[in-house]
Order: structure tokens, then C-alpha cells, then sequence
């Protein structure tokens, strides 16, 4: 096989798989909207994915915070300044960390076990065995983890927020003995709502993204336990990248579209 | 806990921690603005919803910075409560030293008409602070160096040194006469502390001493007068002017006396008055002294202002608005009044033209008339479902939290409960629940409500759109989408005025 013969084909096999994911993408659309919802799926997937992630996505944002906190408390105080680091981690919590450290410890905790989950269905055929019974397994598997997906993760963004403010608050008035007072009022004074509403839609973008590109392997899976695990670790890191295109490409329409 | 508790917390739980730190971030301004516009030659270090200043107290925000005619535009939204007049100063002042800045409005004085709302305020000055500083201060070194140079000019110099001897001159000439002038004015000051310390020493039986002496000295010179018996022209005319000295003097002692006796008359009096004051005694001691007096006054002033606040702050909107429901086919319509007392509650009256304001079901058993072994052929039943259009009604209270109203009362003929999200002008959200006592679940209705020409002139502003959905937990659940118009009707506040407050 030639050089420009693997490059083609190379090509070939991209643009075949762009394509599936798009018209599986809009086959996720299409599904979304139209009853049965499923309640009882949805909360299932709603207990697992932001219940049991409360803990590790407070953990995760909570550091984020202090650290954030530690540093920029000693940086601002070069210019007498330092009553102006509460701001600066509210603002970079609620705009990009909290969205993006959620997204990812769900990748990390939740995608790949939905990619290994349906993936694992897939390669013991039960995904085959429902099609034969006229049961759309991206109705009953995918929609009900996006809806789950959709609302856990602003959900959560929410609860990362303020848990990584009050680490950053924990750590520049307790430890860095920045004065409690002026650290809110400035942090109040600066932080607008648009900061929060922008992190949290991002949140809901994330999540439908995230849960799209994990199920979407998982539905591929073909090959045994070899290619279960390609098919995990490939959905955990084009999760990951798209989480952070995507904050690129909103926080870009955000700043210049919507003026926020 | 089951599955479905735990949930509930947890959303919940999320939804309480986002919304108090909007709230809490949302920095919300209290009352009523007006809209004020500046234009300025500079808005570096502004930031948009950055503070408005008066005497350091915030009277509104800056709301947004634009540009117009090549310069910086400030759209100021500031408190209603605050009189500004066309001589109103606004200044952009430096903040802390990271160059941010703040605008410090001086609001004018009653010598200048009132400045009309949208108007613009003339007087701005933006080149203050950090940049104003480092302007003069370049502008006085240019100077500074210009001088320098025309000084080290040779004739100048020798203009220079003899104004320096000149000066030396005047100088010591000038240190002499102080110094004279010094010892005489000392001299003075201790003549005049020696005489006062003299008439501060006189006791007042000293001075009745005094007196005697004067009355004596006029008894002598009248005896003598009688004794010369006019022989002696001359001594009679020196006895009649020490006379006249003497009564002169003894007048002026009396009447000195008939002075300090009346100065203390009035102290005393002084001194009675302000015991009986202090007493609570008459009137205006009571009114001092009387607590219970003092808080009924306070608390009547405070209604009357209460009152006169509500009067003239109070607003009141006319809203009517109709939807298209996709699913019936059918039209609803609404008309609402919303009486604002305070930007903080309100109270809406509204009619609803409702579709499926009425349902009837009947059951109707018609007998066959056929006889037989299966029982099912005798009868045949027929179940109706009636829907008529109904008039129903709105009585609801409401409370504003910032940009969250929380409305509660009757919706629709039924109790229910609603929150209105407003983040921006141009869109708010609504959440209703309302009719608990039907065996169906509660109508929950979600709404959406646009308002895209709410930069353009009225009435254009007035017109806004909706779409939302209805009875979404129902089985006759409905989506609809419609137009409205709603505005702020000031005749029929002048009306309303009249209406007691609830």
C-alpha cells in the first residue's frame, strides 16, 4: 500500500466516521423530544451521575480554589492589591473552571463508564438482541442519559461554583488573612450574573456533548474486551479535547456575539 | 430516602446555592432610576455597572458605555430619590492606584432648573486622577525648564543678582521695624493687662465706696456754691462744672449699675424657663420631655411619608396579551392591571377568555330495545365531553427580589404560586403552578416572554411576544405562543390614588 494510499484512505475512514457521528447526533435530536421520557431511566442516571458525583466534583473545585486563592493572593499583594483576588477566582470559577473541572471529573467518573456500559451491551450483543425486538437502543439507552446528562451538570457546575469561592475564601481571609470584608464586597462588586449564567450554559453544553461522544463509542463497539477498552479510552479523550474546544468556541461567541 | 427525595434535594440544594449567588452578585441597585446620559473625552479605567457617587454614597450605576460623535457615551441610571439639576457635575475619580475608576456625581443646586430624565449632564470632567496628575505635573516641569533656560541667560542673571541685594536690603531694613513695632506692641499689651487687671479688682463694695464718694463730693460743691454765694464769678463757675462733672458721673454709675441689674434679671428668668423646660412643664416642655408625644409624632411622620412615597412612586401597568394554543386550535386572552405600590411588591387584577374554561362530561344510556342472550346489545352508552369558553379571573400579590418576582393568590379561578425571572429587559421567564384541588396533577405552566423592540420608542417598546406551554403535567397539556402589549398607564394611577393601600 502506498503512501498517499494510506493518506486516502486515512481520509476516507475520518470523514465515514465524522459522518456516522453527525447522523447519530441528529438521530439524538430527533429522539429527545418525543415521549415516552422515561422518568424512571432518567432518574436512575440522575442518582449516578450527579448524586454520587457530588462529593469528588466539591473536592475537585474546592483545591481549585485555594489554590487559585494562594497564588493570586500573593501576587496581587506586590501591588497592594490583594482584596482584588476574590474577584479574580470568582470570575475564573464561575466563567471557565467550574464548568470545565465538572466536565472533566464526569468524563473521568461517568463517560467512561457509559462508553464501557454500552459498550460491553454492544459486544455481548444485547444492543443486536433489542433491535430485533424493534426497541431503538438510542432511545432507551442515550436519550435518557442525555436528559440525565443535560440537568446533573449545571447542577453541579452550580455547587462548583461556590464551593471553589469559599475555598478561594477559605485561603485568602483565614490563612492569607486578606480581610474578609473588602475579599466579598470587591468579589460581589466585580462578579456579574452573566459570569454565572455563561458557566452554567456551558454546563448544559458540556453535558450533552460529553454524554453524545461517550455513548456514541460505546454503540461502536466492536472487537471483544480489546476493543471495549480502545473504544473507552478513545471516548474519554475526545471528550476531554471537546470539552475544551467548546469552551474556546462559546467563550468566544459569549465575549463577541452576546457581549457578556 | 428513596431515589426520588434524593433528587429533589439535590436540585433544590443546586437551585438555592446558584440563585443566592446571583442574588448576592446581581449587586442590586434598590429603587426606582432615572436614565441620565454624558458625553466625555475619556472612559478609560470605567467599568460598565461600575458605581455612581454623590458625597461617596451610591446613587445609581453605570449602565452602559458607548460611543457617540467620536466620544465616550455614559448611559447612568440614578436613583429617583436624588434631585439633579442642569448644573450637575459629573467627574470620573480614581478609585484605587490599578487605575479603575468610579464617577462622582455632584447633583447641582435649586439656583438651576431640575434636569429632565434622558437628558444629558454637560458638565463632565474625565481628566482626573493618576492621568490628570501626570498631565499638570508634565505641563509644570515644561515650565519649570522653560524658566530655567531664560534665567542662565546672562542678562538675566545680572538682573537676578541685583534683585538679590535689593532684596537683602529691604530685608534687614524690614527686620528693623519689625522688631520696633514688636517692642511697642508688647509694651501696649502689658500697659492695657495692668489696667484691666486694675478694673477686674474692683470689688462691688469698692464700687459703692466709689459711688459714696461722688454723691459726697456733689453735696460738697453745692454747699460750697451756696457758701461763695455768687461773689466770685470765676470760683462760682469752676464749682458749677465740677458739679455738673460730678452729677454726670454719678448718672453714668447709675445707670452702669441699673445695667448689670437688669442682665441679671434676665438670667434669672433664663434660668427659670429652661428649669421649667427641662421639667416638661407647658407646652414645649412637654413637647421636649414627653417620650410617648415624641414617638406618636415620629410614627404619624413616618405613615404621612410612607403614604406620600407610595402616592408618588406608586405604578401601575396594563398588560393584555393573547396566546395561540397549537393543540386546541383556540385562542386565550388576557388582560391584567398591575398596581405597584413600591418597586419591591405589587398586586395584579387580571381576566382570562379561557378555551377550556368549562368542562362538562355527561353520560347519556339510550336503551335498544333488543332482547337476546348477550346483555351488552340491550343499551348503548354515550360519555360527552362539553368545552366552553369561560371568563376567569386573576387576584394575585406579588413580591420583587431583584431581578426573581414571586407571585401568589388566584390564578385562573384557582390558588396557585409564580416566579418571574427577569435577567435582562428584553426577556424574563415564568414559572406557574396553580389548580392543587383538581384530581388531575396541578396546571404547571412555563412561559417565555420577549420583548424585542424594548430599545425603540413607544409604543413600539410596549409590544412583546410569548411562548410557553400549559398544563405541561396533564394530558390536555397545550403550547402556545402569542402577543401583548404592556405599558404604564399613568391615568389610571391618578385614579388608583384614591384606593387605600393594602
Amino acid at each position: 500500500m502506498g503512501f498517499f494510499e494510506k493518506i486516502g484512505l486515512y481520509l476516507i475512514k475520518l470523514f465515514n466516521n465524522i459522518k456516522d457521528f453527525i447522523v447519530f447526533l441528529g438521530e439524538c435530536f430527533r429522539w429527545m423530544p418525543i415521549p415516552p421520557y422515561r422518568f424512571g431511566q432518567i432518574a436512575e442516571h440522575t442518582e449516578r451521575i450527579g448524586l454520587q458525583s457530588i462529593v469528588i466534583v466539591a473536592i475537585s473545585t474546592f483545591t481549585t480554589g485555594m489554590i487559585l486563592a494562594l497564588q493570586l493572593v500573593n501576587i496581587m499583594r506586590i501591588f497592594r492589591a490583594e482584596i482584588y483576588a476574590g474577584a479574580a477566582v470568582a470570575m475564573a470559577m464561575s466563567r471557565e473552571l467550574a464548568p470545565v473541572i465538572t466536565a472533566f471529573v464526569l468524563v473521568a467518573r461517568n463517560g467512561s463508564s457509559m462508553t464501557a456500559e454500552i459498550g460491553s451491551m454492544k459486544v455481548t450483543e444485547q444492543i443486536d438482541a433489542m433491535e430485533t425486538m424493534a426497541v431503538s437502543p438510542l432511545r432507551y439507552l442515550v436519550v435518557p442519559r442525555l436528559f440525565a446528562s443535560v440537568f446533573t451538570f449545571p447542577a453541579l457546575t452550580a455547587i462548583a461554583n461556590v464551593v471553589g469561592v469559599y475555598g478561594g475564601y477559605f485561603i485568602a481571609t483565614k490563612i492569607m488573612q486578606v480581610n474578609s470584608e473588602a475579599y466579598l464586597h470587591m468579589m460581589y462588586f466585580l462578579v456579574d450574573p452573566d459570569d454565572i449564567w455563561t458557566g452554567l450554559v456551558k454546563a448544559v453544553v458540556f453535558g450533552f456533548l460529553v454524554t453524545v461522544i461517550c455513548c456514541y463509542h460505546g454503540l461502536r463497539t466492536s472487537g471483544g474486551a480489546k476493543g471495549l477498552g480502545r473504544r473507552t479510552t478513545a471516548a474519554v479523550v475526545q471528550s476531554t479535547i471537546t470539552v475544551l474546544v467548546a469552551d474556546y468556541i462559546l467563550t468566544y461567541i459569549f465575549i463577541n456575539f452576546c457581549g457578556l | 430516602m428513596t431515589r426520588a427525595v434524593k433528587i429533589g434535594i439535590f436540585f433544590v440544594f443546586c437551585t438555592v446555592c446558584v440563585s443566592l449567588y446571583i442574588y448576592k452578585a446581581a449587586d442590586l441597585f434598590e429603587g426606582e432610576t432615572a436614565t441620565y446620559y454624558a458625553l466625555a473625552d475619556n472612559a478609560l479605567g470605567l467599568l460598565r455597572d461600575g458605581d455612581v457617587l454623590t458625597s461617596g454614597v451610591v446613587v445609581g450605576k453605570l449602565d452602559k458605555i458607548g460611543l457617540e460623535k467620536g466620544k465616550a457615551k455614559f448611559t447612568l441610571k440614578i436613583s429617583k430619590e436624588l434631585q439633579i439639576y442642569e448644573n450637575a457635575k459629573l467627574e470620573k475619580v480614581m478609585e484605587s492606584m490599578l487605575g479603575t475608576y468610579v464617577l462622582s456625581l455632584d447633583p447641582g443646586d435649586p439656583s438651576a432648573p431640575p434636569l429632565a430624565e434622558m437628558s444629558y449632564i454637560r458638565n463632565v470632567r474625565t481628566d482626573t486622577g493618576l492621568d490628570g496628575a501626570m498631565d499638570k505635573a508634565t505641563e509644570v516641569m515644561e515650565t519649570a525648564s522653560r524658566l530655567v533656560e531664560r534665567m542662565l541667560l546672562q542678562e538675566n542673571q545680572d538682573k537676578i543678582a541685583k534683585i538679590l541685594d535689593t532684596l537683602v536690603s529691604a530685608t534687614a531694613d524690614t527686620k528693623q521695624s519689625t522688631e520696633n513695632l514688636m517692642k511697642l506692641l508688647t509694651e501696649t499689651l502689658q500697659n492695657l493687662s495692668e489696667v484691666t487687671a486694675k478694673v477686674n479688682g474692683r470689688s462691688e463694695a469698692e464700687m459703692d465706696k466709689f459711688s459714696k464718694l461722688l454723691e459726697n463730693a456733689l453735696v460738697v460743691t453745692e454747699r460750697l456754691t451756696q457758701m461763695s454765694d455768687g461773689k466770685d464769678e470765676k470760683f462760682n463757675e469752676t464749682l458749677a462744672m465740677l458739679e455738673k462733672s460730678l452729677k454726670t458721673i454719678s448718672d453714668e454709675l447709675a445707670a452702669a449699675r441699673g445695667a448689670g441689674e437688669s442682665m441679671k434679671n434676665i438670667a434669672e428668668n433664663v434660668e427659670t424657663i429652661t428649669g421649667k423646660v427641662a421639667n416638661g412643664e407647658g407646652t414645649v416642655g412637654k413637647l421636649l420631655t414627653d417620650e410617648q408625644l415624641y414617638n406618636d409624632i415620629t410614627k404619624v411622620s413616618g405613615k404621612l411619608t410612607d403614604y406620600v412615597d407610595t402616592m408618588l412612586g406608586m405604578q401601575v401597568y396594563v398588560d393584555t396579551h393573547s396566546n395561540y394554543l397549537v393543540r386546541s386550535n383556540s385562542f386565550k386572552t388576557f388582560f391584567d392591571i398591575t398596581i405597584q405600590p413600591r418597586p419591591d411588591r405589587f398586586y395584579l387584577l387580571g381576566v382570562v377568555d379561557d378555551p377550556r374554561g368549562r368542562v362538562s362530561e355527561s353520560t347519556t344510556t339510550y336503551d335498544m330495545g333488543i332482547t337476546g342472550d348477550n346483555p351488552q346489545n340491550f343499551v348503548v352508552t354515550e360519555k360527552k365531553t362539553v368545552v366552553d369558553d369561560k371568563l376567569k379571573f386573576n387576584l394575585q400579590i406579588g413580591r420583587v427580589f431583584g431581578p426573581v418576582a414571586l407571585r401568589g393568590g388566584i390564578f385562573q379561578n384557582k390558588a396557585g404560586l409564580g416566579i418571574d425571572y427577569n435577567p435582562w429587559n428584553f426577556l424574563s421567564v415564568t414559572a406557574e403552578v396553580f389548580d392543587f384541588s383538581s384530581k388531575a396533577a396541578p396546571n404547571l405552566r412555563l412561559q417565555a416572554l420577549g420583548r424585542p423592540f424594548v430599545w425603540t420608542i413607544e409604543p413600539f417598546s410596549w409590544i412583546y411576544l410569548t411562548a410557553g406551554g400549559e398544563a405541561l403535567i396533564n394530558s390536555y397539556r397545550d403550547f402556545y405562543f402569542g402577543i401583548g402589549v404592556r405599558f404604564n398607564d399613568n391615568d389610571i394611577k391618578q385614579l388608583v390614588t384614591t384606593v387605600p393601600k393594602p
